[in-house]
């Protein structure tokens, strides 16, 4: 005897005959004696027949032409890298260049500081600042704050992001500018 | 590598004479003579499995130009792969798995969509979690309404199921796998095919019971 928890738990085994005659029998009982779990039965047998029933879509016309092509390409792809394996070993060959020259410098030991050209800025004349500013090993140091005509006005100052000292870079700064 | 070296004009020339004869294959004779260099194996193969094919992934991902793709990458994928395929087993199940496998990928790079995503997950939670009902709706819809509507609600009853129920469900009732099949191609067990399909016809059942019963 099954209740209409046991129909439904086990519906899709009834249905599809997997049930072993015992337990087939049970279902069908309980199928003539609940019509809440046979409407259910209807249910789903009317909304598949009306499923089967729905219009099959279709390839489009070139189908079957736009798949000949893909696979003419792919076919001449394929011929043309097995009679010469130059092909596959040139790109090998070309990624291996590729991937070694991007990691070379990573790969140097002793790698060089980068070395930019120098910034040319505006900038208030202080020359109680310059003490500070000129310590070796910071980011920014002042390159030259003499203007280009030699005096010393103040409000200009030209200042190099080489990380050096400032007796090296003032006197190239100073040529360029000249 | 064998198919390589046979012209893609496969799919498209199967001269008429012999056109009878390999209908009358089965897919393991029309796979072993592709092999063997017969690329009109191959064409039949496509006429074959074509619209079944492009019927089932339509239902599975909703969308009838994506779906046209998908069959066309199916065949590329038997076409290099054939000569990898175990001829001990079903050509048809092996075809619906590839089919199947780009399918759920479609559906999956879809619902990487945030929103379609969460959508997604609560529709999957909801219906693995709800307890299997049944209400003896008494709703009665007049009979014009209801033939007007009954197909467009099947169909939108089909595109309601969570992806992983819709597949098991369109794979046995329209494709008429069997269960054993359609763990293979799911790549499932047969107690997830059987609670699977279980819950899909219960969901499937609930949305159209307004217009049949």
């Amino acid at each position: 005897m099954i209740d209409c928890c046991d129909f439904l738990d086990r519906y899709s085994e009834f249905r599809d005959q997997l049930l072993d005659a015992e337990d087939s029998e049970a279902f069908e009982r309980h199928l003539e004696s609940c019509d809440s779990c046979a409407r259910y039965d209807r249910v789903v047998s009317g909304g598949i027949e009306t499923l089967l029933r729905l219009p099959h879509v279709t390839p489009s016309p070139d189908f079957a032409d736009r798949l000949g092509s893909r696979l003419s390409r792919m076919d001449e792809v394929l011929e043309s890298s097995s009679t010469s394996g130059a092909p596959v070993a040139l790109v090998i060959a070309v990624a291996a260049t590729i991937g070694a020259a991007a990691w070379l410098p990573a790969l140097r030991e002793n790698p060089q500081p980068m070395r930019l050209p120098p910034a040319f800025a505006h900038a208030p004349y202080h020359p109680q600042l310059i003490p500070m500013v000129l310590q070796p090993g910071l980011l920014a140091v002042p390159a030259m704050y003499a203007p280009a005509n030699g005096s010393r006005a103040p409000g200009f100052a030209a200042y190099s992001l080489l990380g050096t000292t400032a007796t090296q870079t003032p006197t190239r700064v100073t040529q360029a500018a000249r | 590598m064998a198919t390589t070296s046979l012209s893609a004009r496969a799919v498209r020339e199967a001269p008429r004479p012999e056109v009878d004869a390999l209908k009358a294959l089965d897919d393991s004779a029309l796979v072993a003579r592709f092999l063997d260099g017969d690329r009109r194996g191959f064409s039949e193969l496509v006429e074959r499995y074509q619209t079944r094919l492009l019927n089932f992934v339509y239902r599975t991902t909703g969308d009838r130009e994506r779906a046209e793709d998908l069959v066309q990458e199916t065949f590329i994928r038997v076409y290099r792969h054939l000569h990898r395929f175990d001829q001990t087993k079903k050509f048809s199940t092996w075809i619906y798995t590839i089919a199947s496998n780009l399918a759920k990928n479609e559906l999956r790079n879809r619902s990487r969509n945030p929103l379609v995503l969460f959508q997604a997950i609560r529709k999957t939670w909801e219906a693995d979690q709800r307890p299997l009902e049944w209400e003896d709706n008494t709703y009665r819809p007049d009979d014009l309404f209801r033939k007007r509507h009954l197909r467009h609600l099947v169909e939108s009853a089909v595109e309601e199921l969570p992806e992983h129920h819709r597949a098991v469900f369109v794979l046995r009732e329209m494709e008429g796998k069997t269960y054993e099949e359609i763990a293979e191609i799911t790549g499932c067990n047969l107690g997830t095919v059987k609670s699977r399909l279980n819950r899909a016809r219960n969901n499937f059942a609930q949305i159209i019971a307004p217009l049949l019963g």
